[in-house]
């Protein structure tokens, strides 16, 4: 399978953060959850991408070409949404459709006026003035007006109310309907990846904790209960982010460790928000310890 | 052809698809030879991933209760009544099965079961 | 190029709809007197050219253009170098706008329907409608220091930020009154030879030529702060 997005080992160091061997591959026709708590580095990450961060050591390719040499190339085939608005405040769509227009060799008017009819934005009015969800899908118009093969969302929802994120779930599922495409999408929110997403890369601390399929990691962890003293000798080491209270415990663990465990103990499948919740306590014990 | 998804069902959203189609081929809702959408079509009327919908079609060309024809689609399978009974049936025995243990677990007795079995019925 | 034209045009675009209410205010008030009064007042739209340029990085600052430059297919150095000849362009453009007010001025003369015509201003208005060096070197003069001036705040607001932006406008009022200070104070004891009008070309085809030159010469400085701006600007992260 042809992998539209591909990053291997990517490493960047700032005074107070660093990506460390990040490496994962979207293929073609798939939308992406980049996940991860907020300061794990996917805004990084995407900057990278987008050769507005110099990376250290590793390599990104969009399309097959590389992202430092053909940046020119591949940002004419990307479209980019980010968490906020990055288009002149005081002017309205059809002013900004005008400075636009010329810097994309497939750029099509009609489109991105339909596509701002069918979002209901005004266009007459100063684009500062509108909601976030209205700055979010001005973005999306932006993107799908010339063409984009890849969609690059950082934070798309943060901030948003639950009607404007379904509505961007529509227009990706909508755009992905076409198998050409691909969708890479940060967000801390997991619920707007946790349908959609065909492939899920979890980033904590810079590194890179999970990439894969979203269904292999939905089944590969469950979230375990019970009381602790009937947890069997020998499980408590496979337990992620233990957590205890009076009366009883909660852990993440993978399920190919569920096997044998007494009836007593309750597990069920985690959801993406669960699992994150137990990497960052796992690390918090850690460094207690 | 109709889908409802629940989020919050403990069973996988590819498992409820699959339920809910096959249902509504035994009972004749999707009629024979009539075209499903496709996978992607699927994927995006339900706001799902696509490796989803891949999935429900895979399981259910391999179970014969759809049919792939290259380069036009999935089309539902031609009725064949006896292997699609014979699956019921296996179906329901295993349901059964599950039943009974759960109600033995529960302490109920085999009558007690059976009564439970005919409440169902409705009788 | 092309990108950098469309660089060139993003920016006018983005500062139209604020600076052309006043751009026009200002030329059609300053094209009135000067046509009334003397040709010279023309010179003086130059410095409404700024509202063309000045807007500019507050806004890009407000609107987060740094993520967009990041988005576009554009080079980096592209930008950079654009906003630098947009900087030239619109100076230029004003200037060559004078030049038609004064050439209307000139042959309109509507000096003679003013009343009083034999009064003491009067005989000021007409000295300064026949005096084209004056005019010209007026013309020429703001232009060359204003378009020097804005190129270079724009290469110290890029390079060091517009945080400092005051600062920097600060250290250069100084250092120009500095040297207006020494130069006056030299010339007054005849220590360097004054730059008299008369020094300056006799003819006025001879002051255009002269306005010519000037006019490469600021191209030259705007070009020469775009590319020491984009040197400095092409390995930071945006």
């Amino acid at each position: 399978m042809e992998n539209i997005l591909e990053i291997q080992g990517l490493c960047k160091a700032y005074d107070d953060f660093a990506l460390k061997d990040v490496s994962f591959s979207l293929p073609k026709g798939f939308i992406m959850g980049f996940v991860g708590e907020n300061g794990s580095g996917k805004t990084t990450t995407i900057r990278a991408i987008l050769n507005m961060a110099n990376i250290d050591s590793g390599k990104i390719s969009v399309f097959g070409l590389d992202s430092v040499t053909d940046t020119i190339s591949i940002k004419e085939r990307l479209g980019v949404v980010f968490d906020s608005l990055y288009l002149a405040e005081h002017l309205n769509v059809r002013q900004i459709e005008q400075q636009l227009k010329p810097f994309y060799k497939d750029w099509n008017s009609e489109e991105f006026f339909s596509r701002i009819k069918e979002f209901d934005l005004p266009d007459n009015r100063k684009v500062g003035d509108f909601s976030k969800g209205m700055k979010m899908k001005l973005m999306v118009a932006v993107a799908l007006s010339h063409k984009a093969e890849l969609i690059i969302l950082d934070e798309p929802t943060s901030g948003l109310d639950p009607v404007a994120r379904d509505e961007l779930l529509d227009i990706l599922a909508e755009y992905i309907e076409d198998e050409n495409r691909g969708v890479l999408f940060s967000t801390h929110i997991t619920a707007d990846v946790e349908r959609i997403a065909d492939y899920v890369t979890i980033l904590h601390n810079g590194k890179v904790w999970y990439t894969g399929t979203k269904d292999e990691l939905t089944e590969s962890y469950a979230v375990i209960k019970g009381a602790e003293e009937d947890i069997p000798s020998g499980l408590k080491e496979k337990f992620i982010g233990f957590h205890a209270y009076r009366n009883g415990f909660d852990a993440l663990i993978r399920t190919d460790n569920l096997e044998g465990i007494p009836d007593s103990l309750e597990s069920e499948k985690a959801s993406i928000d669960e699992i994150l919740v137990y990497i960052a306590k796992e690390e918090k014990h850690e460094r207690h310890s | 052809m109709k889908i409802v998804i629940k989020n919050k069902s403990e069973l996988p959203i590819y498992e409820q698809i699959e339920q809910q189609m096959k249902a509504q081929i035994l009972d004749g809702t999707i009629t024979e030879d009539e075209q499903l959408p496709s996978i992607r079509q699927l994927a995006r009327d339900l706001k799902i991933s696509v490796i989803t919908t891949t999935r429900v079609y895979n399981d259910l060309s391999d179970e014969g209760f759809i049919i792939s024809v290259a380069g036009k689609g999935y089309f539902v399978a031609p009725r064949n009544n006896e292997l699609l009974r014979e699956r019921m049936l296996c179906e329901m025995e295993d349901s059964l099965e599950k039943a009974v243990t759960n109600g033995r677990n529960a302490g109920l007795t085999d009558d007690e079961i059976v009564m439970a079995l005919r409440k169902f019925m409705g009788e | 190029m092309k990108d950098i034209l469309n660089i060139m045009r993003f920016d006018f675009l983005t500062a139209k709809p604020l600076a052309l209410g006043g751009m026009i205010f200002t030329v059609v008030l300053f094209g009135i007197l000067s046509m009334l009064f003397s040709p010279l007042i023309a010179s003086y739209i130059t410095f409404a050219s700024m509202i063309f340029v000045i807007p500019l990085q507050g806004i890009a600052d407000k609107s987060g253009f740094h993520k967009l430059y990041g988005i576009l297919p554009v080079k980096r150095r592209s930008i950079t170098r654009a906003r630098f000849l947009y900087i030239f362009l619109v100076h230029f453009l004003t200037e060559l706008l004078e030049a038609v007010i004064i050439c209307i001025a000139k042959g309109a003369e509507l000096y003679r329907f003013l009343p009083n015509q034999e009064g003491e201003t009067m005989i000021m208005v007409k000295e300064s409608f026949a005096d084209t060096r004056l005019t010209l070197l007026m013309m020429f003069g703001i232009f060359t220091a204003l378009c020097v001036l804005f190129s270079y705040m724009e290469m110290m607001g890029q390079i060091h930020g517009r945080e400092n932006e005051f600062k920097i406008i600060m250290i250069t009022i100084g250092v120009i009154s500095l040297l207006a200070f020494l130069f006056t104070f030299l010339s007054e004891h005849d220590l360097i030879p004054v730059i008299k009008l008369p020094n300056l070309p006799e003819s006025v085809s001879g002051m255009i030529t002269l306005g010519a030159v000037l006019n490469v010469i600021v191209f030259g400085i705007c070009l020469l702060f775009g590319e020491i701006t984009a040197n400095k600007l092409a390995k930071r992260e945006l």
